[in-house]
């Protein structure tokens, strides 16, 4: 198990009682993975790319993105559609987290190349172990490319 | 999906469309019940703290609730509105075919009967007819209470219907008969119970009244108003010349009969009813008497103001060099036989033909070889002048003298009554023949709602009656003052219409114009145009040689005109056919405004079903993603509740600890009811595939989900036959009818049924339990949305609503059995074979 290092997860989200509740379940499974938290898809990119706030090179590259779909500013697919566009971080896995279950949410997250599609439950146990299934999975899973 | 883009397909026939209206609302109306804040509050208790929180949920759902309520309520509002107008449309319809099919007079009141019950009461009921010659109203048919009643004809009295009579107007009294009717002076002849509400309009038929129609309630004051009066006169109005006709045909056949009988006497004498014989035989003796190489028989049509017909001069027999040539018509004109028509005496030329004729200041253009003696003589019947019959000889001058003419007069006088009977007979045929071919037409009218169609028959029926080389039909938009042409035959030719001189226009002084103007029919000939000229009418596109033209009206209002044209010279238009062209348009007319009516209400019907779909569509995306918005302060509130008992339950007091739990408890409650209404709501929008399903698999799938406990017996009547349907729905229609039954059971052991009824086609399903039972005024609100009949919080008030929807989805039907404390009984019935089902309709 990869679990002793831990690995840098971004949660991209701009509801801020899901990131409070997201960041809990993170904490309960694995305190060890650290989660940087951005509010928009505009400043996830900030973050993966290094750019603007985070020009720091010390700033890791996330080992796994959780992506919100509706954002201000860019939304969750144009950041999706812009990674798995770009060769040198294609091979970063991204889970789309939303409170949307629609058929063609699904449909074109798949299209554009997302890893995994969740729903968020409402229930907080539920939640959690859904985090946890994706979080363990994908960590288990980094692929070179 | 395709199957469902497939069903969207808006269907073509008006009953189709109602059906699928109705469908459409059926499907959302489960949907948007009402529910008021106060309701809700009262299932959810809201803890304390989270005032805010559920405040805001709560009345973020009521108005999207109220938004779908108010959305439905439009869309039925529309909808009764377009059915209202359909059974009005067909009722108008289902006349206006009773008129074409037939001419006797007591098969068509009882239509007008019929069809007036489908659109109001007609407990009492009648129809009176006047005869003004002999001034009574007859009853020919009379519904008293529901029932037939002979009533005698009475001579023209005071009453209501003599009122309506003179008035010429509808009448509704809404209150109060006896006194409204004593303030007009009016002496009402009461049969039976009074009238409370009383209703009539007139039935007039080229200005004058027909008779009435009536109907009156003797239960209650304003059973009708003014939509009534509206319909009823249109009723009246569709029937006065129907009506009629049918008397005029009648009279006829009376006349026929009578003529027939005198042709028997008439026999004996050696006399004829066929004017040809008839002239024949006079024309024989003449020629036995006097050189005969040119004879003719004319009969005088004086001018018929009404028709809009000049006089006429009609040669009915003409003898040339020997030989007897076809009948024709020319206008009146002054000729040698206008003028003895004039002075009502003979005449007799001996010589000089022409200059004679300039003496007497006639203006007669001779063809051929100029006769060199003409002998012409007046035939007259009670004093009138109803011909001239006339001899010329080309060969000699002097040919006829004194004796003749005294001869070729008392010929004359002694022909004249036969020759007026015989066409008076032969103008009774012409009659009968007419209306028994427009009674074809009519026929052949009413049977199409399709105005191209419609044009198409009347054109091939008046080519019937009368030469045609051009035709077209004119729709007059009064609103607009514009005239367009739908229909245009050039030399035998469908062409296009919308442009060049068939382009819509601005009415102007053309032909078709005068007729719209004048409300009559007219015939020009091509001598005449110059004379129209100067009145400032124009004769627009190409000039014909015989034109004519008759109004279309409906309602007194000319709604367009019908017109032939000829530039064959041979054809020459006369009083006849400008008669036979307007009965054509008379029976036309209403199947024409008809087929317009239809046109405009199939283009509203397809628009509002457009209109209809689109606001399902967005009603259905707005449930959706409205729903899933509510869940997000739900997942924090449930959240934040978990943690906060974990992180600080040790400092919370039990109380406070209760209080989380109730937090979390009904937040998650309203999670279960989006949940259900998000179903609900896919219930409508997607389909799952129907598939072969085996019942007592699924239900045993079902029951053991639902863990009955010890105390708690499902019993399942099998082995149920295998059916076609969405397999996991009709799993949820058990699941919630079965857990219900479970969970609402008041008994020390729940005893629960579930079996099964085969009816061939269908199976009838019941799930039966012995909990507490249903009232009866419960029945059918049990079915609508969050209609909770317990208090304890468990349900949601979602899924008999569901259950209903699926079933209805199947083509199915869903009712409740129950006696209060013994228990329930729920029974729905699903179709075999849904699919092959809609395959069929």
């Amino acid at each position: 198990m990869n679990s002793t290092k831990g690995i840098p997860i971004l949660l991209v989200d701009d509801d801020e009682d899901d990131i409070l509740i997201t960041r809990r379940a993170f904490e309960r499974y694995e305190p060890k993975n650290i989660l940087y938290v951005v509010r928009d898809g505009d400043e996830a990119l900030d973050f993966i790319y290094h750019r603007a706030d985070y020009e720091d090179k010390s700033i890791p590259t996330p080992g796994l993105v959780f992506l919100d779909i509706n954002m201000p500013r860019m939304n969750g697919f144009e950041v999706l559609r812009r990674l798995k566009n770009d060769p040198e971080k294609r091979h970063i896995p991204v889970v789309i987290l939303t409170t949307s279950r629609r058929e063609q949410d699904k449909i074109e997250g798949y299209n554009l190349g997302v890893n995994s599609y969740i729903v968020k439950p409402v229930d907080f146990t539920k939640f959690m172990e859904a985090v946890s299934t994706i979080n363990l999975y994908w960590s288990l899973n980094q692929l070179p490319e | 999906m395709s199957k469902d883009k497939e069903k969207a397909a808006a269907p073509e026939s008006g009953d189709d469309y109602r059906e699928y209206v109705r469908k459409r609302l059926a499907l959302i109306a489960p949907v948007i019940q009402k529910v008021s804040l106060g309701e809700f509050s009262e299932k959810i208790d809201i803890p304390q703290g989270a005032e805010d929180e559920f405040t805001e949920l709560l009345v973020g759902l009521n108005l999207m609730i109220d938004d779908l309520r108010f959305m439905f309520d439009e869309n039925r509002e529309k909808t009764a509105e377009l059915e209202r107008r359909f059974t009005e449309l067909s009722v108008f319809n289902e006349i206006g075919r009773a008129l074409g099919s037939t001419l006797k007079l007591a098969e068509l009141l009882e239509v007008i009967y019929n069809q007036t019950g489908r659109i109001m009461e007609t407990e009492n009921f009648y129809i009176a007819l006047y005869d003004d010659r002999s001034n009574t109203i007859e009853f020919p048919l009379f519904i008293e209470e529901g029932k037939r009643t002979d009533v005698p004809p009475r001579k023209f009295g005071k009453g209501l219907t003599e009122y309506i009579i003179s008035n010429l107007k509808p009448f509704l009294i809404r209150d109060d008969v006896v006194n409204v009717t004593r303030r007009l002076g009016i002496d009402m002849v009461v049969r039976g119970a009074e009238p409370k509400c009383w209703l009539g309009v007139p039935m007039i038929s080229h200005e004058e009244v027909v008779g009435v129609v009536t109907v009156q309630s003797t239960r209650e004051p304003n059973v009708y108003d003014e939509d009534h009066k509206r319909l009823l006169e249109t009723v009246a109005n569709q029937a006065a010349g129907a009506v009629a006709n049918a008397r005029a045909y009648e009279k006829l056949e009376r006349r026929v009969r009578e003529l027939g009988a005198f042709n028997e006497v008439g026999r004996a004498l050696g006399s004829t009813l066929k004017l040809e014989e008839q002239l024949k035989i006079v024309y024989e003796q003449a020629r036995q008497v006097m050189p005969a190489d040119h004879f003719y028989v004319a009969l005088y049509h004086p001018a018929d103001e009404e028709a809009g017909a000049g006089a006429e001069i009609e040669f009915v027999f003409n003898i040339q060099d020997g030989l007897q040539s076809p009948p024709r018509t020319r206008s009146f004109s002054s000729g040698l036989t206008e003028y003895i028509i004039r002075t009502r005496k003979p005449l007799l030329i001996q010589r000089d033909l022409r200059s004679r004729i300039k003496e007497l200041g006639l203006d007669v253009v001779v063809r051929g070889t100029p006769a060199r003696s003409w002998l012409g003589v007046p035939l007259i019947v009670r004093n009138e002048v109803i011909g001239v019959m006339a001899v010329q000889s080309v060969e000699r001058e002097e040919a006829y003298d004194k004796g003749h003419k005294e001869f070729l007069a008392s010929l004359a006088s002694q022909a004249s009554g036969a020759i007026d009977n015989a066409r008076a007979y032969r103008e009774l045929e012409n009659r009968l023949t007419e209306l028994s071919v427009l009674n074809e037409i009519s026929q052949a009218i009413s049977s199409t709602l399709d105005i191209e169609e419609l044009y198409g028959v009347v054109h091939e029926q008046i080519k019937r009656l009368m030469p045609v080389e051009n035709f077209y039909i004119a729709l007059y938009d009064a609103q607009r003052d514009k005239v367009s042409f739908p229909y245009a035959i050039e030399h035998g030719q469908r062409v296009p219409t919308g442009e060049g001189e068939w382009a819509i226009r601005r009415a102007g002084h053309g032909m078709t114009e005068h007729v719209i103007r004048s409300a009559k029919p007219q015939v020009v000939q091509g001598d005449s145009q110059a004379q129209l000229a100067k009145r400032g009418i124009n004769h627009i596109g190409k000039v014909s040689r015989s034109w004519i033209g008759a109004p279309m009206i409906v309602r007194n209002e000319v709604i367009g005109v019908m017109a032939s044209q000829a530039f064959d010279p041979k054809i020459r238009y006369s009083r006849k056919h400008l008669r036979l062209l307007q009965l054509v348009a008379n029976q036309a007319a209403p199947a024409v405004e008809n087929a317009k009516a239809y046109a405009v209400l199939e283009r509203r019907v397809a628009e509002r079903t457009a209109e209809l779909q689109k606001s399902n569509e967005s009603l259905e995306d707005f449930v959706y993603t409205a729903s899933h918005d509510l869940k997000a302060p739900l997942r924090a509130i449930l959240g934040f509740s978990q943690f906060l008992v974990e992180d600080f339950g040790s400092m919370l007091p039990e109380e406070g600890k209760m209080y989380v739990e109730r937090m979390s408890q009904n937040a998650k409650r309203m999670e279960r009811l989006i949940d259900d209404l998000l179903e609900l709501s896919r219930v409508g929008r997607v389909k799952e595939p129907y598939e072969e399903t085996d019942i007592d698999e699924l239900l045993n799938e079902v029951i053991s989900t639902l863990v009955p406990g010890e105390n708690v017996s499902v019993c399942v009547e099998g082995p149920i036959p295998h059916i076609f349907c969405e397999r996991v729905r009709i799993g949820e229609v058990f699941s919630n009818l079965v857990s219900n039954a479970i969970k609402y059971n008041d008994k020390e052991h729940a005893e629960i049924t579930v079996g099964f009824e085969d009816r061939g086609e269908e199976i009838e399903f019941f799930v039966a339990d012995n909990g507490p039972g249903i009232e009866e005024r419960y029945f059918e609100k049990i079915f609508k949305i969050f209609q909770r009949l317990s208090s304890d919080g468990s349900g949601t008030g979602v899924g008999l609503a569901l259950v209903k929807k699926i079933i209805q989805g199947h083509k199915g039907r869903i009712w409740v059995e129950s006696e209060v404390g013994k228990g329930t009984t729920f029974r729905f019935v699903l179709p075999k074979h849904p699919e092959r089902m809609e395959e069929e309709q």
